[in-house]
């Protein structure tokens, strides 16, 4: 399961590296979501500052999405499903490559936005392993939903505008919980964004579990 | 107003008779439609005319009646909802699925019914239709859960593949509800004052109120089943004709072919 | 307190209408449809 996983991973990242969309078009509309931000609240009176880890949270969840469909329409073109399939492969393997090339190119973007946001925002940051568990739990919980419900909606006429629906009521206690816990460890006291951190990763290990379960059912059809 | 819903399961059935069921009321569910509307009545005297004021709350707590009931059976209807999609996926049986959906359509419109009674009840009480309050929030986000499953079941799809995706979805659904519920009580007791709630409906509630709280859960509990019962007869009808279309569709294709096949090969 | 008894008769009416439009609309697609479906596949009666 572990090789099939590797292997699946790599597949979806090499060919990322080959096509560069995320890194073409992702990231820059990230980018320009934190400038849209500050276009929309006022940078000069405090506003921004308060709202940085929310926004900097949004910003993650709505390219997040972008990353997400790109990773399953790749899958949807000449008949790819059928070949994953046929390749004899773990769904559950397939499962957790996909979900682990989503984590990995969301943590690109995660790091990328967060040098955006301490350069263009002037952000202090004071818990630094808080920041950090923050960050590996949150995108492991989005991955391994995003992946999921990714699945559900893959290979549909209307995926592009299902995707959204499902996914964001669903990653509401990701947002509220990276959201405290960036507060608690850039200016609050970091030891109150610990429970944060412990919910998210029950939020992600349940949606490992259910990927792992639930994953070769959905891969039967269609 | 409540005798209008009488328009609802009378008429109809009794002349169709015995032979076959032209809708999807039966003997069963008319008894069970009265049922409801005696209570429904007997709700509506009770809360409306015969209990008092509530002292916090005033006149206000007559919203109440139909609120907590409702929001108890919109968690019971996402309860079926979940429980029907495991079973579906384990059985592979179309009942469950079908009493999944059922369910969580009927859910969804009893946590609207929440929502707005609960905002209508806000307004005198607080002052505000809306708080970001840990209940109000999840609720909200229960609502839009629902949203998402239903989205799913009505894709326009194979059944087996709606069916086997909207289970995914409503397997989950419980487990979302509480984990999002847990997060929206921490963001909000974290960061403020515990609820308004606390001084509200928990606080005293004796003799008539109480009795009309429970006539409330009765009414409600039996408008649900009543709800239920002809929602799943419909969502069987619906997926009958979705099955039976594409079996006469396929029909006239090969009668078609059939047809045109030896036409052509004459010549 | 008038005032209030007017959000009570807004929740009451707005819910109840909901409801019954609700219930009519499923009844009257519930006939629509079994017209179309053969008796043998209605289970109830």
């Amino acid at each position: 399961m572990i090789r099939d996983a590797l292997l699946v991973a790599g597949k979806d990242l090499r060919l990322e590296l080959r096509s560069r969309v995320a890194l073409n078009q992702i990231v820059p509309f990230a980018l320009l979501v934190l400038v849209l931000f500050a276009f929309a609240l006022d940078p000069d009176r405090g506003v921004l500052d308060a709202a940085t880890p929310g926004l900097y949270w949004v910003a993650v969840l709505f390219s997040g999405l972008l990353a997400l469909q790109r990773s399953f329409s790749v899958e949807a073109a000449d008949g790819n499903r059928d070949q994953l399939r046929l390749s004899g492969l773990d769904p559950a393997g397939i499962y957790l490559g996909k979900a682990l090339a989503v984590a990995a190119q969301l943590l690109v973007l995660e790091v990328l936005l967060g040098v955006g946001v301490a350069v263009l925002y002037t952000t202090d940051v004071a818990g630094w392993p808080l920041l950090l568990a923050t960050v590996v739990v949150a995108t492991a919980g989005i991955a391994a939903a995003g992946t999921l419900y990714g699945v559900v909606s893959a290979g549909l006429r209307v995926r592009e505008t299902l995707l959204p629906l499902l996914l964001l009521p669903v990653l509401a206690p990701i947002l509220i919980g990276s959201t405290r816990a960036f507060e608690a460890a850039l200016g609050g006291t970091p030891s109150d964004g610990w429970p944060w951190v412990g919910l998210m990763s029950v939020f992600a290990v349940l949606y490992v579990v259910a990927g792992v379960l639930g994953f070769g059912p959905l891969l039967e059809e269609a | 107003m409540t005798t209008q819903i009488a328009r609802g399961n009378e008429g109809g059935p009794r002349v169709a008779g015995e032979a076959a069921p032209t809708s999807t009321g039966s003997r069963g569910t008319r008894i069970l439609g009265l049922l409801t509307l005696v209570a429904l009545a007997l709700l509506a005297l009770f809360a409306l005319v015969l209990s008092p004021e509530d002292s916090n709350q005033g006149d206000a707590v007559r919203i109440m009646y139909i609120h907590v009931p409702s929001a108890t059976l919109a968690y019971t209807g996402c309860g079926l909802a979940t429980l029907g999609s495991i079973m579906y996926l384990w059985r592979k049986s179309q009942w469950w699925d079908l009493v999944a959906y059922a369910s969580a359509e009927i859910a969804a419109l009893f946590t609207a019914v929440t929502l707005l009674t609960g905002m209508l009840w806000g307004r005198p009480t607080w002052g505000v239709f809306w708080v970001w309050d840990a209940r109000l929030t999840s609720t909200a986000m229960l609502l839009l859960l629902l949203l998402g499953y239903l989205a799913v079941h009505r894709l326009p799809a194979e059944y087996s593949v709606r069916a086997k995706r909207a289970s995914i979805v409503g397997l989950l659904l419980v487990p979302n509800v509480i984990i999002v519920r847990q997060s929206v009580q921490w963001w909000r007791t974290l960061h403020q004052k515990p609820t308004l709630f606390s001084n509200g409906l928990g606080s005293k509630i004796e003799g008539l109120m109480l009795f009309s709280l429970f006539l409330g859960f009765i009414a409600i509990g039996l408008l649900f089943a009543w709800l239920l019962v002809h929602r799943f007869r419909l969502a069987w009808l619906e997926e009958q004709i979705e099955a039976e279309g594409i079996d006469v569709a396929i029909a006239e294709r090969r009668a078609e072919a059939g047809g045109i096949a030896p036409g052509e090969a004459a010549p | 307190m008038n005032d209030t008894w007017g959000y009570v008769i807004a929740a009451w009416v707005i819910v109840m209408g909901a409801l019954l439009v609700y219930a009519i609309v499923t009844i009257l697609r519930g006939r629509a449809l079994s017209r179309q479906v053969p008796p043998e596949r209605r289970r109830w009666s």
